[in-house]
């Protein structure tokens, strides 16, 4: 790493110095150390899948990164909620913790499940490219409208949906 | 699968006796805790509002925002959801969240709103908003289901009984043959069951067990008749072998040409929904699967059919008793075979896929050797294919062992039966109620008789699996182009080549425009650059001068008349391209050159090579014009291709000439031969060219500059490089990246 040119180094923001905040119309701010205030801000992770709490990009409304920060754990409590509020939002991904009914009809599959944020039903199709093995047992699950769950470990399922997810991972 | 929402009626009146009359209603599944929830969006002739349902009858305001307060309205597509915002006069409100199941439905939404603003109260009651069908999910009307990727009507519901009569059409041609080939397995089925009955009741009976005085002369009677059964069966098979290679061929070469032609005619739009594999395993695979229900597997199924009524009867005429004994078990027979292939399926299911995964993993290694080597990653690859390999071997262990465990007891449970005459017949034959040639007869019938139970048993698989295959083929074979002519189309032999747009609005999604309110002109013979970044929209205009697709609103017009009046032959006869990518076939350099040209002579090719500077290099290869290109040009460098294909674009000679990218992907030399090569091309033909490197657009008599779907700016390349504005930036941060002196001299030239 230390090797690498001058114009690859990031630019981390001090955590110390980050003040995240939602507007009264639920928009995201950000203040840095007093300088200056962005008020329609954007954050996101590089990793979302593997590292959802570190490595979170501040960007402005031009889209214009404005640094990164390392870990959402070293923000100060209140930025730290909200930016765990804002990502949850903006990363919409509910988990699947258990599903009710598994079915298979013309290659599409058929979900009745319950996640961390409301049961949900969803069809997904071509299994084979829409569920992703992502190791240790954990599924991306992507369904026909494009929208994403989250299967932590698929083997702690019941057993006749752990068969049909075996036939993929 | 979403079901259809709506807004109370009531809830509906009230909030329009008091908020002005609805408008617009939207549903939105996300409640503002991000949680899955009900939330409305609502726009009065007064308001925009968001409201949460917590009951059927029951709706909380959420927020509410003057329409005359909002300036904008914007949806942003974020990660599995989206949000829609206003923009007023003070302040930036997040109005909701949807996921992405109705990304398409605020996305309109977005659209209405922000026609809606810019009019007045009395405007706005006006305004119809009509909800559009999404055709991209393709629900079916009649179930509700979504319709899988690789069909276009829905399995569930397709008429069987009609797509069978329309396959057995195609067999129609050949019926006479058909049928011949039918009579000939029934002949052949039926020679088969009399060895059973000869070497059983007849030898073991009435010559062995009876003994009479002609007893010798019998004997060789029934080897006489053994050995003609046998002897016209293997006849009957070789003809009919023969006759079944050929029907199949005949048959699926019919079927992949009509499928092929098919595919020719259709509009790119067929080919940007689907996966260039998924087409080809049509092709190959459906069709092949097509043949074999049509040549052999109908018959099979009339033969196994005929099997067991014809075994059932001449089991029921030896001995009833008997035959019952058979036939009891027969329904666990057909129930424990059915679950079988069901599980084994599933697990031979898992191991395909585990080797096409470990396929791709060797695919990837292997045309990615260099790079493997360059960085020496070679245990990290010897890793990954272990992983696979292992992951396949797990499967395959799994698959193989659970078969050698099932198979043998389902045919041990399947024998049962057996065991069942042996003691009942047995009994009978020691009691003298039965013989034993009736015994032996029965044992060796007893297991064709099964046979044909455990096809039976997946009938409906191989039913649906067939019937599939046909509707995938038909629906290539009956997909219709989007891009049609008219009745009378306009005939242009002769294209001058003035292009003009005018107000064109285009989106490959029409929810999506990539193109919106896009207006120029080209007068003949004159060249316009396009200019942009990647994604604003550059090559969609060429798609749209070429007519594989058609705008959503707006006209183009060539020579003052409707692209969509002119005949498309007309169009592309007269269009020619330079691809960035150049798409070479698999023949000789001359081949490609001659592509557009099939009847151009050898001197004519060999011109046009050196229009092209492309000669000099063509002659240095030992086999010269004839050498391969090799699969997709392979062979050749990137400048190589480039400048072959601008030889086959003059040999062509079109009246509209199109570049897109030409120079982008050649070092300085080359580029500068190809410069050479086009400059020559250009010459007294409409160009239409786009570049990265803008250098390469100075002799551009119009520059458009397009950003995010938009023309934001339009002149000469001198203008433009005095507007200080777009290009000028565009100039100058090439000038800094390239630093070549030379050219920032050139853009002070211009200025001044």
């Amino acid at each position: 790493m230390s090797n690498l040119p001058e114009f690859g180094d990031l630019q981390y923001l001090d955590p110390q110095d980050v003040i995240f905040s939602y507007s009264t119309s639920g928009i995201l701010r950000f203040t840095y150390k007093d300088k200056y205030c962005v008020i329609k801000a954007d954050a996101g992770c590089c990793f979302p899948l593997k590292m959802p709490e570190r490595y979170i990009w501040v960007k402005d409304s031009k889209n214009k990164e404005l640094g990164l920060i390392k870990s959402i754990n070293e923000l100060e409590l209140n930025s730290k909620e909200i930016l765990k509020d804002y990502l949850y939002k903006r990363y919409y991904m509910p988990n699947i913790h258990g599903v009710n009914k598994l079915t298979e009809e013309f290659g599409l599959w058929y979900f009745d499940a319950e996640t961390d944020r409301g049961p949900r039903s969803f069809v997904v199709k071509d299994p084979r490219q829409n569920i992703i093995n992502l190791g240790k047992g954990r599924l991306l699950v992507i369904d026909v409208d494009g929208n994403r769950f989250n299967i932590n470990d698929y083997t702690l399922l019941s057993a006749d949906v752990v068969m049909m997810l075996d036939r993929l991972v | 699968m979403l079901t259809a929402r709506s807004l109370s009626e009531a809830f509906k009146e009230n909030l329009e006796a008091e908020k002005g009359k609805v408008i617009l209603t939207q549903y939105s599944d996300i409640d503002e805790k991000g949680l899955y929830g009900d939330l409305w969006l609502i726009a009065t002739t007064n308001f925009i509002e968001v409201y949460k349902q917590k009951g059927p009858e029951e709706y909380s305001l959420r927020i509410s925002v003057s329409m005359d307060e909002v300036l904008d309205i914007s949806h942003q597509n974020l990660v599995g959801c989206g949000v829609l915002q206003a923009t007023t006069k003070n302040d930036m409100v997040l109005l909701l969240q949807y996921s992405n199941s109705y990304s398409r439905d605020f996305n309109y939404v977005a659209r209405a709103l922000n026609k809606l603003i810019k009019l007045d109260e009395n405007e706005r009651s006006d305004f119809a908003f009509h909800h559009i069908e999404d055709t991209s999910k393709s629900y079916c009307q009649k179930c509700g289901r979504i319709i899988p990727e690789w069909s276009e009507s829905c399995p569930a519901c397709i008429d069987k009984g009609a797509i069978l009569k329309r396959l057995l059409a195609y067999a129609w041609p050949f019926k006479g043959k058909l049928i011949l080939l039918t009579v000939m397995m029934l002949l052949g089925t039926a020679l088969d069951l009399v060895p059973p009955y000869l070497s059983g009741v007849i030898l073991i009976d009435k010559v062995l067990g009876e003994r009479p005085l002609n007893a010798w002369q019998m004997l060789i009677w029934v080897v006489i008749g053994l050995f003609a059964a046998q002897f016209l069966s293997t006849l009957i098979a070789v003809v009919r072998g023969r006759m079944a290679a050929w029907l199949s061929a005949s048959l699926v070469y019919e079927l992949r040409k009509k499928s092929y032609e098919a595919l020719q005619r259709l509009s790119l739009s067929y080919y940007d929904k689907r996966q260039t594999g998924s087409i080809m395993s049509r092709l190959v695979h459906d069709v092949n699967r097509l043949n074999n229900f049509l040549i052999e597997g109908l018959q099979y199924f009339l033969v196994q059919v005929l099997l067991l009524i014809g075994i059932g009867a001449i089991l029921f005429s030896i001995n009833a008793k008997l035959a019952f004994l058979v036939i009891i078990p027969a329904p666990i027979a057909v129930l424990l075979s059915y679950k079988f292939w069901k599980y084994i399926w599933k697990l031979f299911s898992s191991f395909w896929h585990r080797n096409s995964k470990m396929t791709a993993v060797l695919n990837d290694s292997l045309s990615g050797v260099r790079v493997i080597k360059a960085f020496a990653q070679e245990d990290k690859e010897i890793e990954r294919f272990d992983n696979r390999s292992r992951d396949l071997y797990q499967a395959s262990v799994q698959a193989e062992q659970t078969w050698a465990t099932l198979y043998p007891w389902l045919s041990f449970v399947l024998t049962l039966g057996s065991l069942f005459v042996y003691l009942i017949g047995g009994r009978d034959v020691l009691l003298g109620v039965a013989t034993v040639g009736q015994l032996v007869t029965f044992m060796n019938y007893i297991w064709r008789f099964y046979g044909p139970l455990q096809f039976l048993s997946r009938i409906t698989d191989w039913l649906t699996r067939s019937l599939t295959s046909a509707e995938r083929v038909f629906e290539i074979l009956d997909a219709q182009p989007d891009v049609v002519d008219l009745p009378n189309p306009i005939r242009m032999p002769h294209i001058k080549g003035e292009v003009e747009f005018n107000n064109v609005t285009f989106g490959y999604d029409e929810h999506e425009p990539v193109l919106q309110n896009i207006s120029f002109k080209i007068e003949e013979g004159e060249m316009l650059g396009v200019v942009g970044h990647s994604g604003a929209g550059k090559s969609t205009i060429i798609n749209l001068v070429c007519r594989f697709y058609d705008p959503n609103e707006g006209e183009i017009t060539i020579d003052g008349n409707n692209i969509k009046e002119i005949a498309q032959q007309d169009i592309r006869g007269q269009v020619g391209m330079v691809l960035q990518d150049t798409f070479l076939f698999n023949g000789t350099i001359a081949d490609n050159i001659a592509y557009a040209k099939t009847d151009a002579t050898m001197e004519e090719i060999i011109r046009a090579a050196k229009i092209a500077n492309a000669h000099d290099y063509i002659t240095t290869f030992p086999n010269g014009y004839d050498t391969f290109v090799g699969e997709r040009g392979t062979r050749l460098s990137g400048g190589e291709r480039q400048r072959i294909a601008i030889a086959r674009a003059i040999l062509h000679d079109p009246r509209i000439l199109i570049l897109d990218e030409a120079t982008s992907s050649v070092d300085t030399e080359t580029e500068q031969k190809i410069q050479q090569a086009i400059d020559r091309l250009v010459v007294n033909r409409t160009t239409i060219a786009i570049a990265h490197r803008l250098s390469t657009l100075r002799n551009a008599d119009k520059l458009i500059v397009i950003e995010e779907g938009k023309i934001v700016e339009a002149g000469s390349p001198s203008e433009l490089i005095k507007r200080k504005g777009y290009y000028y930036e565009l100039v100058m941060a090439q000038e800094i990246d390239s630093g070549k002196n030379g050219e920032v001299a050139n853009v002070n030239e211009q200025l001044a």
